[in-house]
């Protein structure tokens, strides 16, 4: 008879305590819920874009339009259906009304389709698989940083339009993102003049020994380049396998954006300077704005950002932004998003990024980079040359591009004969302007 | 030999030996206690951390080496003395417990040494490009085969040659037979488990040194540890020979004819050896 009654109190008490700080808190308060793989092979990647998001957090001291601004993160361990478990947690429990963070290819399409009638924003982060902005669009997303394909076309057209390469050995992680990547250089490579971009793919994060993959890259066949199609723990040991047998001699090796990031690249040898990939953001940008994004972050987290801390405190910023533009007051999710997609970014460090109105995707610089070594032997992406303003479409007519099939393991073809011409068609010609310039 | 061909192998070797000191210990506290230790995968990832601590504070490979190895022997003693033997004979308590065990290790390596992927530095005099026959490979992969040999050779010795090995083979066929003959089997329980920690606190730092560290790879690991002692039958240290030399080449021949489905391949002997002979290759029945 006691205990029921203590258990009584109990409640009482706790009914009491939760009652009085919903009274206490009468200040506007926007839940933002963040989830990205702090573990996992793309751990360094997660971890760079929590750095990146609590850099702007901190500089707006987490208030935005009057405000307060409190982000619940949550850990998908690379797990598509964790990932879509935590953004179930985030609704139904914690009652978020922003979704953010994003890391890899597949978690934003997977969480993207379960947000789709949730009226609640999606702002991926780092999460590139073109169709999220594309096939998959709905109003309520805005990815402010990058698709797969858009630096990759860039990219491979350089390549064979400017370099004069023809075939490419591509050996690339088995999912949508490296799908993506693969894809726009493909269609870029061809675009320039390239014949072959042989593929092979492999697992994600379980291959922990690729010499057998290296081995089997034919030396003889004319292959101008090996391109590693992949990023984080595997491209780490896929290059220190590809120096370890001796390849760097025989077969250059190239990157897509993600293979020689920072940090990944340090833990690299330094036999791979010279390394060419591609990004939106590059280690020696000298403009003001990167300038300051970099010291500042370098102050924060003692070491250097990356284009994932980049992607993640510009995104950050819109979201701060877009909450500032209503006032702090986001009741109104339609005309929350339409203020994010006004918000000014010119000032991005990266360099000037607007939004395409109609997909809600950014349109940017690309920047082609070589990996080199600083005065104290450090390695980091050196930038060489700037394409401005490149699209998700790149230089192709959206509507003959969204024709064409997602890219996937077997599309698009590894032979410029084996692709309708039609799709290789540029309405825009992509200018090459010097780095720095 | 065509030299790919050669390649292959010699990855399939190099990938045996370290399967080898993974499953070896793991085998062996199953033979011996029943006990399936679900934080042998988080051993691995602590041993190779401490290496990487010590390569990186000393430069001194061989000293890690050993840091690593006995410092995990340490850690699993200790855990042995103060909770495992408290769960004894209990299969449910055992797996929490180990489970338990493996996440606070996880998470604690996580907050140590971060989320980066990292790499044992391997000194140039230790991994020197030999060429064998026209077969250029990296010297340091020959080191860990034959630190995978060493290991089987000395595990073979104590385990066939000395009072102590008697009496652990006694008490995997009749554990209370030999504690009333007077053998004081708590004690060998715990060295042998320690012996087991020690072996994956070697594996991690070789397998950090070659491979690379990162959270998460704890449970791909263990996956591996479980396929690799299910195959070759579980407490069987021939059977882990085998099935460590099996798998080996098959992930190597995999990610080289058929990348896309390697992660998978390694699973199909596992598949045919349940279906037809559970206890698996070189197991006795249970």
């Amino acid at each position: 008879m006691e205990k029921t009654m203590l258990k009584k109190l109990f409640v009482l008490l706790a009914v009491l305590i939760a009652g009085n700080t919903d009274v206490r808190s009468a200040e506007k308060e926007v839940k933002v819920g963040f989830i990205s793989a702090f573990t996992g092979v793309f751990s360094s990647f997660g971890q760079q874009q929590k750095e990146g998001a609590v850099l702007a957090l901190e500089e707006a001291n987490y208030t935005a339009g009057g405000a307060k601004i409190s982000l619940i993160y949550e850990d998908d361990q690379l797990d598509n259906e964790q990932a879509v478990t935590k953004a179930k947690k985030l609704v139904v429990q914690d009652k978020i009304e922003i979704l953010t963070g994003l890391v890899s290819g597949d978690e934003g399409l997977s969480v993207g389709d379960y947000m789709k009638d949730k009226n609640i924003p999606v702002i991926p982060m780092y999460s590139a698989s073109e169709d999220m902005t594309m096939r998959a669009f709905y109003p309520m997303i805005v990815r402010a940083t990058w698709t797969g394909a858009q630096s990759m076309d860039v990219f491979g057209y350089w390549l064979s339009k400017v370099k004069g390469w023809k075939k490419i050995y591509a050996i690339g992680q088995d999912y949508s993102y490296p799908y993506n990547q693969g894809g726009g250089f493909k269609r870029g490579f061809f675009r320039g003049g390239g014949e072959e971009v042989k593929t092979v793919w492999h697992p994600v994060g379980t291959t922990s020994d690729f010499s057998s993959i290296i081995a089997s890259i034919p030396t003889d066949q004319g292959y101008n380049a090996v391109l590693y199609n992949g990023a984080g723990g595997d491209a780490v040991n896929f290059v220190k396998q590809y120096v370890e047998l001796g390849m760097g001699q025989k077969i250059p090796l190239i990157g897509q954006s993600n293979t020689f990031e920072k940090p990944d690249v340090e833990s690299m040898p330094a036999d791979i300077v010279g390394a060419l990939s591609a990004h939106h953001t590059a280690d020696d940008l000298a403009t003001l704005a990167w300038t300051k994004f970099k010291e500042a972050y370098h102050k924060r987290w003692s070491h250097d950002p990356s284009a994932a801390s980049e992607f993640a405190y510009s995104s950050m910023r819109l979201i701060l932004r877009g909450i500032e533009m209503q006032k702090g007051d986001i009741s109104d999710k339609p005309a929350l998003i339409k203020a994010m997609t006004q918000v000014d970014m010119s000032d991005d460090p990266r360099g000037p990024v607007a939004l395409d109105p109609k997909y809600h995707s950014a349109i940017e610089n690309v920047y082609i980079r070589e990996v080199a070594q600083d005065g104290n032997g450090q390695l980091y992406n050196k930038g060489l040359w700037t394409v401005k303003n490149v699209g998700q479409f790149g230089p192709y007519d959206p509507e003959l591009y969204l024709k064409q099939p997602s890219d996937s393991g077997s599309y698009p073809p590894d032979t410029r004969s084996a692709f309708p011409p039609e799709t290789l068609k540029a309405t825009t010609e992509y200018q090459y302007i010097p780095f720095g310039q | 030999m065509d030299t790919r061909v050669a390649i292959l192998i010699l990855n399939g070797l190099t990938q045996a030996a370290i399967f080898f000191v993974l499953g070896s210990g793991l085998t062996l506290a199953f033979g011996l206690m029943r006990v399936i230790n679900l934080s042998h995968g988080a051993f691995y990832l602590l041993g190779g951390y401490i290496g990487y601590s010590v390569v990186h504070a000393t430069g001194n490979w061989p000293l890690a080496l050993v840091a690593g190895g006995l410092s995990i022997a340490l850690f699993g003693f200790l855990f042995e003395r103060t909770m495992l033997f408290r769960v004894r004979g209990g299969d449910l308590p055992q797996t929490l417990l180990t489970i338990a065990l493996s996440m606070i290790i996880a998470d604690v390596s996580l907050a140590i040494w971060g989320g980066h992927p990292l790499t044992l530095n391997v000194p140039a005099y230790l991994n020197p490009r030999v060429t064998i026959l026209g077969i250029t490979y990296p010297g340091f992969r020959y080191i860990l085969m034959g630190i995978g040999v060493f290991i089987a050779l000395s595990l073979w010795l104590i385990l066939y040659k000395t009072k102590l090995g008697a009496a652990v083979r006694a008490g995997v066929d009749d554990r209370e037979t030999v504690s009333a003959l007077g053998v004081n089997i708590d004690a060998i329980y715990s060295l042998v488990f320690a012996l087991s920690a020690l072996l994956v606190g070697l594996a991690g730092v070789l397998g950090g040194s070659y491979l690379q560290l990162s959270p998460g790879s704890d449970t791909t690991i263990l996956t591996y540890s479980l396929v690799i002692i299910i195959l070759g039958g579980m407490g069987s240290l021939l059977g882990t020979i085998v099935s460590s030399l099996i798998l080996g080449q098959l992930l190597s021949f995999g990610l080289a004819y058929a990348p896309q489905y390697s992660y998978f391949l390694i699973f199909v002997p596992m598949a045919i050896v349940l279906a037809i002979r559970p206890q698996g290759l070189f197991g006795t029945e249970v």
